[in-house]
């Protein structure tokens, strides 16, 4: 137990009548998690249920400490999230998004700009997002998931609507958080190819439930 | 009805009138409400006569259906330019006069209070042998309702045009960084002009229409303190957008690290930029029985209102209509307080208590659901 840094219990989340995803219990190590499922299993859910943006039932702690309901700031603090389609105010610009998560995460300035320039964001980050492209704006969700001291960052299929160049950036910053001790977990339907990402374990998202299969770190 | 025209005024028409709700509440009540429910059919049919009689107040007419058709047609654009209406574009296949046709009753659909006015006043010109006013008003309006099934049919025709800045933005995006209050206020600027613009003129206009009653005379101020109820109560379909849009565009918001007392005073900051140009109207107004005093009243009443309608929209489960109706009721509750000479800095503490109240119940088991079908 000591070494857990989500633990799910009793969560249920409902959509009116629908019960989108129940998972009973769940304890995931420090490390990176590949979160499976097809379409409509609820693997957004869970992303979206971890990052505070939707009620649940059930209790969600991490890092043994912090509860979801009872520390919602601190938890804001520690949890990060890349959408999958990520979708901004036309008329604000990259800059504005960035700025607005750089302060309230607290990331110091030279991170945001490391990111930034890791991901090719600078360029275009004065620019209105309405005028971004489905690449431009992926690129900008994943500065806002990796800025800041997050404990947790989760990604929803990071890779889509990337270029190759790009995909291998996402990877190297992945690894960087990793050996700095963030914990990840990334929802692909795509395979990982690369053979650089060490999952510790896959998350099977299936039939409203989330079933857990250790690897022992090994490389995909 | 053929499937392109029923599926128009699926997306087009029915939410028009569910998004408007408000907005012909209003309406209602300024036609109908104004005079007793004896008179009300004659007092209209003496505006019908004026209208048909003199070219000045068929003109007065003829300006007020145009802004009509202007709502409708910002409506419309704005609904065929969301991307689940992209499909849309494949009516441009339809044969052109069919695609006209359906345009033309998709308009005709939204502006239907317009043409059972104006339909009237045809009548009541024919009954008056002024046969001419009834043939300009059916090709005037017939005009409007054409003009806009063309604008439709170019924005059909040509879907995703690319989304431009003009310079003046492209240099201020440049040089500066908009904190977090101004996505709202840009917001209004950009995607809903019509609605800050029409909420703007309505609420100063109260004001502007009040004020000069308090400038030497010192009357009894509760008729002054309905008046800033009424200039407040003109921003709650805008507070309605504001949560829409936070919801939808800014939903990543919640996971910032803010506590619920910090979002409450960003809430705060967003609503007296809104109300900016009130208080510098206010300002302009002072005279020997009007100064600071009353200038807070209205601050306090119109931000504390602002705060407790959006922090109401946090309960689950609250459809524009619900709101609409609660809306209602506040403001007889409210009017009845001021009647009783409640002091307004009193009712603004009780209002925003009960804002942070119902924020903090809330904001955390808040679950936004999107409208009925394109409500």
């Amino acid at each position: 137990m000591e070494n857990t840094i989500i633990r799910v219990e009793k969560l249920q989340k409902h959509y009116g009548s629908f019960l989108a995803l129940n998972v009973p219990q769940l304890s995931l190590e420090p490390g990176i998690h590949w979160v499976k499922g097809g379409n409509g299993s609820g693997k957004t859910t869970f992303f979206k249920t971890l990052a505070g943006l939707l009620p649940f039932e059930g209790s969600v702690i991490f890092n043994e400490t912090l509860h979801l309901q009872k520390h919602p700031v601190d938890c804001r603090r520690i949890v990060n999230y890349g959408e999958a389609e990520p979708l901004y105010p036309a008329f604000v610009t990259g800059k504005d998004l960035i700025q607005l998560f750089a302060d309230s995460k607290k990331a110091d300035q030279d991170q945001v700009q490391t990111v930034m320039k890791a991901l090719g964001v600078a360029a275009f980050a004065p620019q209105a997002v309405g005028t971004y492209s489905s690449g431009m704006l992926k690129k900008l969700s994943l500065v806002l998931a990796f800025i800041g001291q997050p404990k947790i960052i989760l990604l929803d299929e990071p890779l889509i609507t990337l270029d190759v160049a790009t995909v291998a950036i996402v990877y190297d910053l992945i690894l960087e958080h990793q050996a700095r001790g963030t914990t990840f977990l990334i929802s692909s339907h795509q395979a990982f190819e690369d053979e650089k990402l060490a999952f510790n374990s896959i998350l099977s998202v299936e039939n409203q439930a989330i079933t857990k299969h250790n690897m022992h770190p090994h490389v995909l | 009805m053929s499937s392109d025209l029923r599926l128009l005024i699926q997306i087009i028409g029915i939410p028009f009138y569910q998004r408007n709700a408000g907005f012909f509440l209003v309406a209602f009540l300024l036609l109908f409400g104004v005079v007793s429910p004896q008179l009300a059919i004659s007092y209209h049919l003496a505006i019908l006569h004026a209208m048909v009689e003199s070219a000045l107040i068929l003109l007065a007419a003829a300006v007020v259906w145009l802004l009509y058709a202007l709502k409708c047609a910002h409506h419309a654009l704005k609904t065929l330019a969301l991307p689940e209406n992209e499909f849309t574009y494949c009516i441009s296949l339809l044969p052109l006069r069919r695609q006209l046709f359906s345009l033309f009753c998709t308009q005709s659909f939204i502006f239907l209070p317009i043409w059972l006015y104006a339909l009237t006043a045809v009548g009541v010109a024919c009954s008056r042998q002024a046969y001419g006013s009834a043939a300009v008003i059916v090709v005037y309006n017939s005009l409007l309702c054409l003009l806009m099934a063309g604008l439709f049919y170019r924005k059909i025709k040509h879907p995703n045009q690319d989304h431009t800045t003009n310079f003046l933005s492209q240099y201020l995006d440049q040089k500066f960084t908009k904190p977090y209050p101004a996505f709202f206020w840009s917001y209004l600027l950009n995607e809903e002009k019509v609605l800050l613009l029409s909420t703007k003129a309505f609420s100063i206009l109260i004001l502007v229409g009040i004020m000069p009653l308090y400038t030497s005379v010192d009357y009894d101020q509760r008729m002054l303190r309905i008046g800033f109820l009424l200039s407040a109560f003109t921003h709650t379909i805008l507070v309605n957008q504001f949560r829409q849009f936070e919801e939808t565009r800014l939903l990543l918001s919640r996971n910032l690290p803010y506590s619920l007392l910090q979002r409450f005073g960003r809430y705060a900051v967003i609503y007296i930029g809104v109300l900016l140009p009130e208080l510098v109207v206010l300002t302009y107004s002072f005279s020997a029985t009007f100064g600071w005093g009353q200038w807070l009243d209205y601050v306090a009443l119109s931000l504390s209102l602002c705060l407790v309608c959006h922090c109401f929209l946090f309960i689950n489960h609250m459809p524009s209509e619900k709101y609409i109706n609660r809306v209602f009721y506040a403001f007889v509750v409210l009017f009845l307080l001021v009647m009783y000479r409640i002091s307004p800095l009193i009712l603004a503490a009780g209002l925003s208590g009960l804002a942070f109240y119902l924020l903090q119940k809330n904001y955390y088991r808040y679950e936004w659901t999107a409208p009925e079908e394109g409500s």
